[in-house]
C-alpha cells in the first residue's frame, strides 16, 4: 500500500501546485479550420443576421430555435466558419463551412469552445476523441430527436447502439438491466465524453459505480468476499447475460473457478444432478451454491465465514 | 514486443503509401438519419431554395416497443402533447419475465404527456409516462435567469417469479413461519422413521411426508419496487451542465460555462422480496422470500469555476442505506424443538434427524459513504490539456451483530444463542477509497496528438480483524474452529500512453497500458498487466468510415501462495482444502486479445447505411494455470442495415451472432485433495446467440403512416462435460439445455393525423419467450435436498392491441 500511497501523494501536491494560468488564452487553437474549398476571399466568420440564413434556412433555424443555441453571440457564424455574408448572398454552398464537411478534431473544436466543462473536462484525449466520434455523430443542433441532450435518435441508447451493436444484442437476453424498458440507458453507467476511469465509467471504480444502485452490497461486512470487494465484473456482465443475476456463467461452475475444495466444491455435477436426473442435487438445481451460500456478497453473521448466514 | 513494433512499423509505412494515393480531404459523412443539402438556386437573394429535405424518420429501436409508440417530444414555445388510449392484454401464462421491469396495463392507459415552454426569460419541460402505472415516471426542469431546478421521479418494477409455492408465512417483517402443528407433525413423522430405519430417513419418505402440505400451501409473487426520486437545484449565470458562454472581450468566445453551483437530493425506497437459498444443511435447503425493506438517501453539492484557462471542479456527498430488516428469520419444517448434534448440518437423513426449529441469516447492514472529489481541467499551449483528479470516500458500518444462531440447544462451550456471547457486539467496519487521476492530452502538432495517463485506486479497510472462537454451521452444531475476519484491501495504479498520427484520411494509433494490482490477504501481492495497442480510422471517402484497433498483452504474478488465502481466516489454519495447483482467474497468469473493427458506409447521400461490426476478445490462462479457468473467448459479429431514400419510407435490418466459449479443469477430491489425474474433470460452456431484426415505416398517404418492427433472438447453451475413466466421478455427462432461451417481438402501428393537433393510432405487438434449462426448468417444490420456491419466471406470449390518441400542440 505504501507504493501506493506516494504517488497519491506526489498527485495531490502537483494538482495543488500547479498555476491555474499559464500562457496565453488558448481561443485560437480551438476555432474550427477554414473551409477545405474555399475562395481566395474567404474571411473569418463574423455574425451574421438570423434572418439572413433564415430565407433559405427556415427548417433548420426552426429545428433549434427553442434552445440556447439560438442566443448563441454570432448566431450562425459562432458554429460555421466561412463567408456567411457572402454566401447570403450568393448562396454559393462553398463558402460556408457545416461539421459534416470538417474533420472530428476540428468540428469538434468548435463545439468545445462553449462545451468544454462539465461532463466534456475529459473529452479530449478520450477514446471516443481518439477514434474521430463527431459530436455530430450524436448530437444533434438543428435536428434533434430526444427530449434532453439533443441526440440525434429518441433515446440514448439507439444512438451508443450505432457503433456499439454488441452490446444491444447483449441488452436482449434474458438477465439484464432495465435498458430496453427505458428505465436505464448507456448514460447512466458510462460518460461517452471522456472519464478518468476506464471504460468510461461514472465513478472511481466499477464497484463504486454499482453501489450507487446496488447500495445493500457496499457494506463493509464482517466476512467478505474478496474478489467480490475488487470487482462485481469477476462475476457479472452488466450489458446482459443469458444466465441468473446477470452472471458470466451459471452455477456451480462459475464458482469452482475459484472453488475446487476438498468434498462438494470440488466435485463434478453433470446431467444427472440436474432437475431431470435421477441425483438431482441442491448444488445444481435452482441457484446452485447460493442455495446455501447466500450472501455470496458478504455477510455480517458471526457465523457466516462461508457466507451461509 | 519487437514483433508488435515491427507490425506496427509496416502498418505505419503502408497506409502513409495508401494515404498518399488517396484523395484530398474530403467533406465527412453524416450519420444516415440526416439528408444532404440540396444544391443552392442559381439567383442569388432568391428564397425559394429548397430546404434540405425533411431527414426519415429514425426508424425505431427493434425490440422496443414503447419506442415505437414514444416518438419522442421536443420542447418548444407552449407545447403539450399528450397521448391515451386503451389497451387489451392477453398473455397464456403467469410469467413474471412478460412484465420483469415494466407494467402492461390491460384497460386505459395514459401512456405520455410533455407541457413545455421555452422563452427568453426560462424554460421549463414537464413530462409524464406510464402514468398510473407502476413503471411511471415523472421529469420536470425548469430554468429561470440563474437559477435551474431538475425533478425526476420514477418507478421501477422487478419481479422475479410468480405463484410461488411455500409452506412459510411472512407473521412480521423479516419472520417466516410454519405453523407449529405441521412442525410437530413432520418431526414425530421423522423420528418414528428413523426408529424403524434410518436409512428410511430419504428423499423419497419426505416428498411423501410434504406434499400434501405443499400442495395446499397458497402461492405469493416475488418481486420488489424501486421508487426513486431525484432533485437538483443550480445556480449559475449559465446551465451547469451544458452550456454558458458569456464572452470574455478581446479573448474571444468563453471558454465554458460561468461558475455553477449544484445542490442534489436523491432518495430510493425498495420494498418487496426475492428468493434466498436459506439452508439448515446439506440436505435441507428451505428456500424462502428474503423481505426486503430498504431506503437510500444521497445529498450532494458540486460546483464549478471556469477561469481563464481552466477548470475548477469540486463536490461532496454524503450516502446513507438503511434496511429496515437486519436479519432474515425462517423456521425449519422437519423441527419443531432445537436440538443439536455432530451430523445435525446432515439433517434430516440417516446420520442425523436433530437440528434447530428455527434459522436465521444476517441481511445486507444498514451503511454510509461520505465522497469528496476535486478537479482541475487545465488549459495550455499547442492544444493541450491536463486533468487532476482526485475523489477520497469513506463507507462505513456499525450494525448490532446476530447472535452465533438461533438454535438455544446449543449452550457448550458457550451460550451460542446469546448475543452477550459474542466478543464484540458490533462490526465497526470502515473502508477507505482514495482515487488520484492525471491525464494529458496534447496535439503539438496538427497531424500529431498525444495521451498520457497515470490513474491510482486505493482501497483501504481499516475494519478492525474481530476473533471468533468458533462458529456454528447452519444453526445446526457448534465448530470449534477459532476463525478471524479478513478485511481485504486492494490497490490498482494504470499508466496509459498513445501516440496518433492523421495521414490525411488515415488516423493511426499506437498505445501502451501498463497495470498493477496489489492485494492483501489474497494469493497473490502484485499482479501486473501490460498491453500494446495499435488502432487504425480510414476515412478514404467522404461515405466509407473503418475504425480498426488491436490489443495484445498479459498479466502475470510475483508469487502465487495458495496456503496465505485459505489460512487467512483461521487461527489455528489446518491443512490446505483447495487445489493447490488452482490459479484463480482474476489473479491468474494469462495472455489477452482484443480485436475489433467497425465499417460504416453511408453512400447515397446518407440514404443508406450499412454497418458492420467485429469484435473478439480472448483470454488465455492455460499456459500458466492447470485448474480453474484455462480460456474464454467471445466473439461477435454484426451487420447492419438502414435505407431510407425518401421521406415516405424506410426499412432498416441488423443481424448479430455471438458465441462465447469457456474452458475449465477441475478436480474431484475426498477428505483431502486429489493428486489423480483419473479424478480430473473439464467444463466446456458455450454460448451461441443469433439475433436478427427488421423493421421500417411507410407513409401510405399524406396522412396516414406504417410502423412495423420484428426482432427475434435465440440462445443456445451448452455445457460439455468430461472425465477421464478409471477415476472419480470416472464418466460425465454433457448438459444440452443450458439457458436456452429464444425471445420473439414483432409490432405494427398504424397512425392517421386527423388534424394537425389530433393524431389517432392504432397498433399491437406480440411477444413470445421460451426458456429451457436443465438446471431450473420443471424445479418443483419439493426436490432432493430441499424446499424450492419455483415461481413462474419461464415460457409466455403475450399479445397487445391498443388504439390511442394523441393530441399535440
Amino acid at each position: 500500500m505504501r507504493r501506493i500511497m506516494l504517488p497519491i501523494y506526489a498527485l495531490i501536491v502537483l494538482s495543488l501546485a500547479l498555476p491555474v494560468s499559464i500562457g496565453k488564452p488558448v481561443q485560437a487553437q480551438t476555432s474550427p479550420a477554414p473551409p477545405p474549398a474555399a475562395t481566395s476571399s474567404v474571411a473569418a466568420a463574423s455574425p451574421v443576421d438570423f434572418f439572413a440564413c433564415e430565407n433559405c434556412h427556415e427548417k433548420s433555424i426552426a429545428g433549434f430555435g427553442h434552445t440556447k443555441h439560438k442566443s448563441v453571440p454570432k448566431n450562425c457564424a459562432q458554429c460555421h466558419s466561412g463567408d456567411l455574408t457572402q454566401h447570403a448572398e450568393t448562396a454559393d454552398p462553398t463558402l460556408v463551412t457545416t461539421p459534416r464537411e470538417m474533420s472530428a478534431k476540428e468540428a469538434n473544436g468548435t463545439c468545445l469552445t462553449c462545451h468544454e466543462n462539465g461532463q466534456r473536462a475529459h473529452w479530449l484525449g478520450s477514446i471516443h476523441d481518439r477514434r474521430n466520434v463527431k459530436c455530430t455523430d450524436c448530437h444533434s443542433v438543428h435536428d434533434f430527436k430526444s427530449t434532453r441532450s439533443q441526440l440525434t435518435k429518441v433515446r440514448a441508447a439507439e444512438t451508443c447502439f450505432s457503433c456499439h451493436p454488441a452490446v444491444r444484442a447483449q441488452g436482449l437476453r434474458a438477465s439484464h438491466h432495465p435498458v430496453r424498458e427505458g428505465k436505464m440507458d448507456c448514460g447512466s453507467c458510462h460518460n461517452p465524453h471522456g472519464s478518468p476511469t476506464p471504460k468510461l465509467i461514472r465513478a472511481s471504480s466499477v464497484n463504486e459505480l454499482c453501489y450507487t444502485c446496488h447500495t445493500e452490497k457496499r457494506g463493509p461486512f464482517l466476512w467478505e468476499h474478496a474478489p467480490v470487494r475488487e470487482s462485481c465484473m469477476n462475476c457479472h456482465q452488466a450489458h446482459g447475460s443469458n444466465h441468473d443475476k446477470l452472471l458470466v456463467a451459471k452455477q456451480p461452475y462459475l464458482c469452482q473457478r475459484c472453488h475446487l475444495n476438498t468434498r462438494h466444491p470440488g466435485s463434478l455435477y453433470d446431467l444427472r444432478n440436474t432437475v431431470p436426473g435421477p441425483n438431482a442435487s441442491n448444488r445444481s438445481v435452482e441457484h446452485g451454491c447460493r442455495n446455501c451460500h447466500q450472501n455470496v456478497h458478504g455477510t455480517n453473521h458471526p457465523s457466516g465465514p462461508y457466507l451461509g448466514r | 514486443m519487437n514483433r508488435c513494433v515491427l507490425a506496427f512499423v509496416i502498418l505505419a509505412f503502408s497506409t502513409s503509401a495508401f494515404a498518399q494515393q488517396a484523395a484530398p480531404p474530403a467533406p465527412q459523412p453524416e450519420p444516415a438519419q440526416e439528408a444532404a443539402e440540396t444544391p443552392a438556386p442559381e439567383e442569388p437573394g432568391e428564397p425559394e431554395a429548397e430546404e434540405p429535405a425533411e431527414p426519415p424518420a429514425a426508424p425505431a429501436i427493434p425490440g422496443w416497443p414503447e419506442s415505437q409508440i414514444f416518438a419522442g417530444f421536443k420542447p418548444g414555445p407552449a407545447q403539450f402533447r399528450i397521448d391515451f388510449g386503451a389497451q387489451r392484454l392477453t398473455i397464456d401464462t403467469e410469467s413474471s419475465k412478460f412484465d420483469e421491469y415494466r407494467d402492461v396495463p390491460d384497460g386505459a392507459l395514459l401512456s405520455f404527456f410533455g407541457l413545455s415552454s421555452v422563452a427568453d426569460q426560462g424554460r421549463y419541460v414537464i413530462t409524464g409516462e406510464d402514468v398510473g402505472q407502476r413503471d411511471v415516471r415523472y421529469t420536470i426542469e425548469a430554468e429561470r435567469g440563474d437559477f435551474g431546478i431538475n425533478v425526476v421521479y420514477d418507478q421501477i418494477p422487478h419481479r422475479f417469479g410468480n405463484d410461488a409455492r411455500t409452506l412459510l408465512q411472512q407473521t412480521s417483517r423479516g419472520r417466516f413461519e410454519i405453523s407449529d402443528t405441521l412442525q410437530r407433525s413432520f418431526q414425530t413423522s421423522i423420528e418414528q422413521q428413523r426408529a424403524i430405519s434410518p436409512a428410511g430417513v430419504n428423499f423419497t419418505f419426505l416428498r411423501n411426508l410434504v406434499s400434501p402440505s405443499l400442495d395446499a400451501a397458497n402461492t405469493i409473487d416475488i418481486g420488489l419496487e424501486r421508487k426513486r426520486g431525484l432533485l437538483e437545484l443550480s445556480y449559475g449565470p449559465g446551465e451547469l451542465w451544458d452550456w454558458g458562454g458569456s464572452e470574455v472581450p478581446g479573448a474571444g468566445p468563453s471558454l465554458g460555462s460561468a461558475y455553477g453551483v449544484k445542490v442534489s437530493y436523491f432518495q430510493e425506497n425498495r420494498v418487496g422480496d426475492r428468493q434466498a437459498g436459506t439452508s439448515f444443511g446439506f440436505g435441507n435447503v428451505v428456500e424462502t422470500p428474503e423481505p426486503i425493506d430498504y431506503v437510500t438517501r444521497d445529498v450532494g453539492i458540486s460546483a464549478e469555476l471556469p477561469l481563464r484557462t481552466a477548470v475548477v471542479r469540486a463536490g461532496v456527498s454524503y450516502n446513507d442505506f438503511t434496511n429496515k430488516i437486519p436479519g432474515l428469520l425462517f423456521d425449519n419444517p422437519f423441527r419443531v424443538t432445537d436440538a443439536t448434534d455432530a451430523n445435525a448440518y446432515q439433517s434430516p437423513g440417516s446420520s442425523s434427524i436433530l437440528g434447530s426449529s428455527r434459522g436465521q441469516v444476517a441481511l445486507p447492514p444498514s451503511n454510509r459513504a461520505i465522497t469528496g472529489t476535486v478537479g482541475l481541467l487545465m488549459k495550455l499551449p499547442a492544444s493541450s490539456r491536463l486533468n487532476a483528479d482526485v475523489a477520497l470516500s469513506q463507507w462505513s458500518q456499525n450494525e448490532t451483530l446476530l447472535p452465533y444462531t438461533v438454535n438455544t440447544a446449543i449452550t457448550s462451550p458457550l451460550n451460542a444463542s446469546d448475543p452477550a456471547a459474542l466478543p464484540v457486539s458490533s462490526f465497526d467496519g470502515k473502508i477507505t477509497t482514495l482515487t488520484g487521476g492525471l491525464s494529458f492530452a496534447s496535439r503539438p502538432f496538427p497531424k500529431l496528438g498525444i495521451n498520457a495517463r497515470y490513474r491510482v485506486y486505493d482501497m483501504d479497510n481499516k475494519s478492525e480483524r474481530v476473533e471468533l472462537p468458533g462458529y456454528v454451521r447452519f444453526d445446526a452444531v457448534w465448530e470449534d474452529i477459532p476463525r478471524i475476519s479478513v478485511p481485504y484491501e486492494y490497490g490498482t495504479q494504470r499508466g496509459d500512453l498513445a501516440v496518433t498520427y492523421d495521414f490525411g484520411p488515415v488516423t493511426l494509433e499506437g498505445g501502451y497500458r501498463h497495470d498493477v494490482t496489489n492485494r492483501t490477504f489474497r494469493e497473490t501481492e502484485e499482479t501486473t498487466e501490460n498491453a500494446l495497442r495499435l488502432a487504425a480510422d480510414f476515412r478514404p471517402r467522404p461515405w466509407v468510415a473503418v475504425r480498426t484497433s488491436y490489443e495484445r498483452g498479459s498479466r502475470d504474478f510475483d508469487h502465487y501462495d495458495a496456503e496465505r488465502a485459505e489460512h487467512a481466516s483461521f487461527l489455528d489454519p489446518g491443512p490446505a482444502v483447495n487445489l493447490p495447483l488452482l490459479r484463480r482467474y482474476d489473479q491468474a497468469a494469462k495472455d489477452l486479445d482484443r480485436i475489433s473493427a467497425l465499417v460504416q458506409l453511408t453512400p447515397f447521400d446518407g440514404n443508406l447505411g450499412v454497418t458492420l461490426h467485429l469484435l473478439q476478445s480472448t483470454d488465455d490462462y492455460d499456459d500458466e494455470s492447470d485448474f480453474g479457468l484455462l480460456e474464454s473467448v467471445s466473439r461477435s459479429w454484426t451487420v447492419e442495415a438502414d435505407y431510407a431514400p425518401a421521406d415516405r419510407w424506410s426499412v432498416y435490418a441488423f443481424y448479430s451472432n455471438e458465441s462465447y466459449d469457456t474452458f475449465q479443469r477441475g478436480r474431484q477430491s475426498g477428505a483431502t485433495p486429489s493428486t489423480n489425474p483419473l479424478d480430473d474433470w473439464t467444463a466446456k460452456i458455450q454460448d451461441d446467440v443469433g439475433s436478427l431484426g427488421v423493421g421500417g415505416s411507410y407513409a401510405i398517404s399524406e396522412r396516414t403512416d406504417l410502423k412495423f418492427f420484428s426482432r427475434y433472438q435465440r440462445v443456445d447453451g451448452n455445457n460439455d462435460l468430461d472425465s477421464p475413466p478409471g477415476g472419480t466421478p470416472d464418466v460425465a455427462f454433457d448438459i444440452a439445455s443450458f439457458d436456452d432461451t429464444t425471445l420473439w417481438t414483432s409490432s405494427a402501428e398504424l397512425e392517421y393525423r386527423l388534424t394537425d393537433v389530433w393524431h389517432l393510432s392504432v397498433g399491437g405487438w406480440i411477444e413470445d419467450y421460451q426458456a429451457r434449462d436443465a438446471q431450473t426448468t420443471g424445479i418443483g417444490n419439493y426436490m432432493p435436498g430441499g424446499f424450492f420456491l419455483a415461481p413462474n419466471d419461464a415460457d409466455y406470449r403475450g399479445n397487445v392491441l391498443y388504439v390511442r390518441a394523441s393530441y399535440r400542440r
